[in-house]
């Protein structure tokens, strides 16, 4: 009877913290996120007023997003490799999907358990981002605007949601021929 | 043995996507307590068969009852009643069977880990080696002892005898014949070994072309 009260998400977890507890010697997809983690945070500190305001260049500022983007979107695929793929080896991975392909999982739930710890990454990285960016406004500029928060929602939160969801979406568990 | 209570049973089941592998108007029903063989050329449909049980996105008409329930409405809970022994199961090769079971169990409600380990044991599988370096004969008995930890009613075995030597396939007959005598499991099975299928099922389907040319008892 005991077991029956194990729901679904608390199996998926179980089994993903066993999956990462066996892992513990692969250090290297860490390593990587966090330090495309920590170039694209510095770029959070150039508040929006520099970038809008200031007159700078519609090429100045497709720079700065396009290479904010390009790093922090890579560095949230990397944290979420481990959940994904399992290195071993000489460059060899082990898909983590092809391992639940026939387990008894709900695939719903797996993929809101994996969504679920993206959300939690992005959500601290946005709150350091945040945090960077209406520091430096206020001051630089003695003052936040609204855009200072837009600006970061989108950046740190939205725009990787999107992008890095896709890929989960499309790493999902499926058979394959 | 129960023969009046069916474990598995296949009502018209035709496939409905548009892919290739499709099966067409597959009735059968698999007793609980016995084990049926389907035998059939490379290409019949019998690997498809299994495809229809365990991939929960297979689309199709009629139905596929596990114990009386359908078994895409709920497959979470249905999974757990099926254990798959083939070739196309998949696990991590480079971690020990040891460390593949600790992962299992985090799924699978019924796992017992002491069964497991002691079936290793008993058919001379080291549970610390690393998938990748099991022989074939040694992955399909790990694949077995996996199966049977989680306690299932239904095995599944996807050729699991082919290219064995005579000593593993009695031995391996043995196993089986220990399960069957829990009277609620049934054991279907594909082969291509004639004399197995003749002396050793007590059902023999024949597919050819994606169809069930022939379901038989063989008591």
């Amino acid at each position: 009877m005991e077991r029956k009260s194990v729901t679904q998400r608390e199996r998926i977890e179980k089994y993903y913290d066993t999956l990462l507890g066996q892992e513990t010697g692969a250090l290297s997809p860490d390593i990587v996120t966090y330090l495309l983690l920590v170039i694209a945070m510095m770029l959070l500190f150039i508040p929006v007023q520099e970038l809008f305001v200031k007159g700078s260049s519609d090429r100045d500022l497709l720079f700065i997003v396009w290479t904010f983007t390009l790093f922090f979107t890579m560095s949230v695929s990397f944290y979420m490799m481990k959940y994904h793929a399992v290195s071993y080896g000489n460059n060899k991975t082990e898909a983590v999907s092809d391992m639940l392909l026939y387990m008894p999982l709900d695939r719903k739930e797996n993929r809101r358990y994996l969504f679920g710890v993206m959300i939690r990454f992005l959500k601290k990285t946005t709150i350091a981002g945040l945090l960077m960016q209406l520091g430096v406004a206020l001051i630089a500029y003695h003052s936040v605007s609204i855009w200072n928060i837009i600006y970061i929602l989108v950046m740190t939160f939205v725009a990787p949601l999107v992008i890095c969801g896709a890929q989960i979406m499309l790493r999902d568990i499926q058979p394959r021929r | 043995m129960n023969k009046e209570r069916n474990l598995l049973e296949f009502a018209g089941v035709t496939g409905t996507s548009r892919k290739n592998y499709k099966l067409h108007d597959i009735t059968f029903a698999l007793p609980a307590g016995f084990i049926a063989g389907i035998a059939g050329e490379n290409g019949a449909g019998k690997t498809t068969l299994f495809d229809y049980i365990m991939h929960p996105d297979k689309q199709y008409e009629g139905s596929i009852l596990l114990d009386g329930k359908e078994i895409h409405d709920d497959y979470v809970s249905i999974r757990q009643q099926i254990g798959f022994v083939s070739e196309k199961n998949r696990f991590f090769m480079h971690k020990s069977a040891r460390e593949n079971a600790k992962l299992a169990a985090c799924l699978f409600e019924e796992w017992d880990n002491d069964l497991f380990e002691k079936t290793m044991k008993e058919m001379n599988v080291a549970v610390s080696r690393p998938l990748a370096k099991l022989s074939r004969g040694e992955y399909m008995k790990f694949q077995t002892a996996y199966a049977m930890a989680h306690h299932p009613v239904l095995y599944l075995l996807d050729e699991v005898t082919a290219g064995m030597d005579p000593v593993f396939r009695i031995d391996y007959f043995k196993q089986l014949q220990t399960l069957l005598e829990d009277e609620n499991t049934s054991v279907l099975m594909i082969s291509h070994i004639q004399e197995e299928m003749d002396r050793k099922m007590d059902y023999i389907g024949v597919m050819e072309e994606g169809r069930l040319v022939s379901w038989k008892e063989n008591l």
